[in-house]
């Protein structure tokens, strides 16, 4: 389900000519324009023949069907230890049929420099997606494979950046070189002295159904439980996450587009939400009554590594305005509308990546 | 313009005639005509000088400016922003004194853009909107950031979102709605820059400058927008001969946030000393006060 307004899905309480005056601010963002926006797109890139690394995991599972719903052909490098194509809920029998037909698949190792060459030899590609590259290494065989590639884009993070008291993050800010993900912003040098055209995108917090970092999970367990949830400090810590779809969507945006040569986009929600607030908002999503939030200083007690709370403890957020300005992009999907979807095509099925664990939050309470 | 014999063009096929020749131009560098803006402006607050700092581009940009300000000149002459004004004068615009709800003394008639940055509710300035309707000019408004309902959830304000109906300011945007005048609505936050008539940034400054710890409440991770008014004078500025803006609310404010520990660091950083916070918490400060 696509939502336009950031404004649909929340309750608000009636304000005197406030609904009139949101119509007037909202009518120039109509649902056409999107409609629009995804007609243009296709024009301006013409059918591309894509090698996508890292197909079959999360954003590579919703970018490789948009390429192929956008007329791309899509070969997707993998080692060949998972089924490649498999239905997921926002499959119809009809559209799976398609896209199983459509893809394509390359079995080897991208860090095998050698496999990589044969398995590149003659195909001409046009266009790398590089969805699952950790280390600078991990892109040299590739590059070196395919060195008339019209473009190389890549997934990096934006975790590479350095922590600061002003915020958003935008892309232009000083990145931290003792980040733990510091093969990322490697990586981004190494593309950025390659002589390629490429295109770096950095997403914060991605999340929607088959997300196999426990974001949405983690609060949707203890939710199912009916138990409190224990968030660290104030609660009030900002941070932003990014539907997956509306991820893979800006990523298909940059295919072939002019404005993106050499440049790199944060990606993510186009609001920004407070720890206590995912909370709120996973509960609204599950149709479950606002659980007990516990707040607790982090520093009192030992964990013993184990993380109480999935997210980095500080305001991590990041400004969209570059991706939307320069890509004729928007995310579509609102916090809740993108959680419900998350929930009603993941957990609420029964379905989640990792088994409920409740001994660090146990732990927690005791202290508390 | 209108030829000899021809009757003199309306305000409105003036400011179409200036538009008509800036697209003709292509990318060449053309102003927008030169416009005559009424800056209606409060008696003091963090808004104050953001009607100093306004007139100074608008005179800068070429238009014609008048300042009509509530209070008593003598009382106000003495102290920022107002003390700036006789040197605006100098550069050409020209300042009156008054009861600024009174809008028969607001010279109104010959402005194009009234900027109104004084009014906290309808009843102050009911009669200046309907005046500027009656003309034929645009209604620029200074609200406030702090009428925005408060949102547990997403707590960035964004245009749009739902305000305090309570709220003076509230009542002003929906009435400048209803009634049809063209307007545009600027949502301001926390101001700093030369001249102000508050305490913003100085609070800081006072107790860094004099190597004190600054005491911040709670764990000095709040967030908020802090503007410098010269970049808001440009944005209120951009307003002139731009329909995009009309019908619309902007937030007015810079583009980062910053936490409070983050601006003692700021603070102290441009003035060449070292931090020092002090975090306590608020509740318990509450507790032992008799």
């Amino acid at each position: 389900m696509m939502t336009m307004s950031m404004h649909a899905t929340h309750t608000r309480p009636a304000c005197i000519g406030g609904s009139a005056l949101r119509g007037k601010l909202l009518a120039a963002r109509p649902v056409q324009a999107q409609r629009a926006r995804i007609a243009r797109r296709v024009e301006a890139a013409a059918s591309k023949n894509v090698l996508l690394i890292g197909g079959t995991r999360f954003i590579g599972v919703f970018l490789a069907r948009q390429l192929i719903e956008q007329g791309h052909s899509v070969t997707l490098l993998t080692r060949g230890k998972k089924d490649v194509t498999f239905q997921i809920p926002d499959d119809s029998d009809s559209s799976y049929a398609k896209f199983k037909d459509s893809v394509k698949h390359i079995k080897a190792d991208r860090t095998d420099e050698g496999a990589v060459k044969s398995a590149l030899e003659g195909k001409n590609f046009d266009v790398i997606y590089d969805i699952n590259g950790r280390e600078a290494a991990d892109a040299k065989p590739f590059l070196a494979a395919a060195p008339g590639i019209e473009q190389y884009i890549f997934c990096s993070s934006a975790g590479v950046y350095l922590k600061n008291d002003q915020m958003p993050h935008r892309e232009e800010d000083a990145t931290d070189p003792k980040s733990r993900h510091k093969g990322k912003l490697d990586t981004e040098k190494l593309l950025s002295d390659s002589g390629i055209s490429w295109t770096s995108i950095r997403p914060v917090y991605i999340y929607g159904a088959g997300n196999y970092n426990p974001i949405e999970e983690h609060f949707f367990h203890r939710i199912k439980a009916g138990r409190p949830i224990v968030v660290p400090g104030s609660g009030q810590q900002v941070t932003q996450l990014g539907h997956v779809k509306d991820l893979a969507s800006a990523f298909v945006a940059v295919l072939g587009n002019s404005k993106a040569h050499n440049q790199i986009y944060n990606i993510s929600g186009e609001r920004y939400v407070t720890f206590d607030g995912i909370v709120k908002a996973c509960a609204q999503a599950a149709g479950a009554k606002e659980p007990e939030l516990v707040h607790f200083n982090p520093k009192s007690v030992d964990t013993g590594g184990k993380k109480a709370f999935p997210l980095r403890d500080q305001h991590f957020f990041t400004s969209i305005d570059k991706a939307i300005a320069d890509l004729d992009w928007r995310p579509e999907f609102s916090l809740l509308d993108g959680l419900k979807d998350s929930y009603s095509k993941d957990f609420s099925r029964g379905t989640f990546r990792k088994e409920a664990d409740f001994s660090v939050d146990d732990l927690v309470l005791s202290k508390v | 313009m209108g030829a000899p014999g021809e009757p003199a063009l309306s305000r409105h096929q003036q400011a179409l005639a200036c538009r008509a020749q800036r697209d003709r131009s292509g990318r060449q560098q053309v102003r927008v005509c030169a416009q005559k803006a009424l800056i209606v402006n409060t008696k003091g607050g963090g808004h104050a000088f953001i009607g100093l700092h306004l007139a100074q581009k608008l005179l800068k940009d070429g238009h014609s400016v008048t300042i009509y300000n509530d209070g008593d000149q003598g009382k106000l002459s003495g102290k920022a922003p107002y003390s700036q004004y006789q040197a605006l004068e100098k550069d050409g615009a020209k300042i009156i004194f008054g009861d600024v709800s009174d809008a028969s003394q607001a010279p109104v008639d010959e402005a194009d853009v009234v900027y109104d940055n004084n009014a906290k509710a309808l009843d102050v300035n009911k009669s200046l909107i309907d005046a500027v309707k009656a003309s034929g000019g645009h209604f620029v408004f200074v609200g406030s950031a702090g009428a925005y309902n408060a949102n547990s959830i997403e707590p960035m304000h964004v245009e749009g979102d739902a305000r305090k109906s309570s709220a003076g300011h509230v009542a002003v945007e929906n009435y400048l709605a209803e009634s049809g005048v063209p307007f545009t609505v600027f949502q301001p936050q926390y101001i700093y820059g030369p001249h102000t008539a508050k305490d913003c940034e100085q609070w800081f400054i006072d107790r860094i400058i004099r190597d004190r710890p600054v005491p911040i409440p709670g764990d000095g991770l709040q967030l908020v927008n802090l503007s410098h008014v010269e970049d808001l004078a440009n944005m209120m500025a951009s307003v002139i001969g731009n329909d995009a803006a009309k019908g619309q609310h902007y937030n007015l404010v810079s583009d980062r946030y910053i936490t409070f520990d983050g601006i003692v660091r700021i603070v102290a950083k441009a003035l060449g000393k070292e931090p020092k916070i002090v975090h306590y918490d608020p509740a318990k400060r509450r507790e032992t006060q008799h």
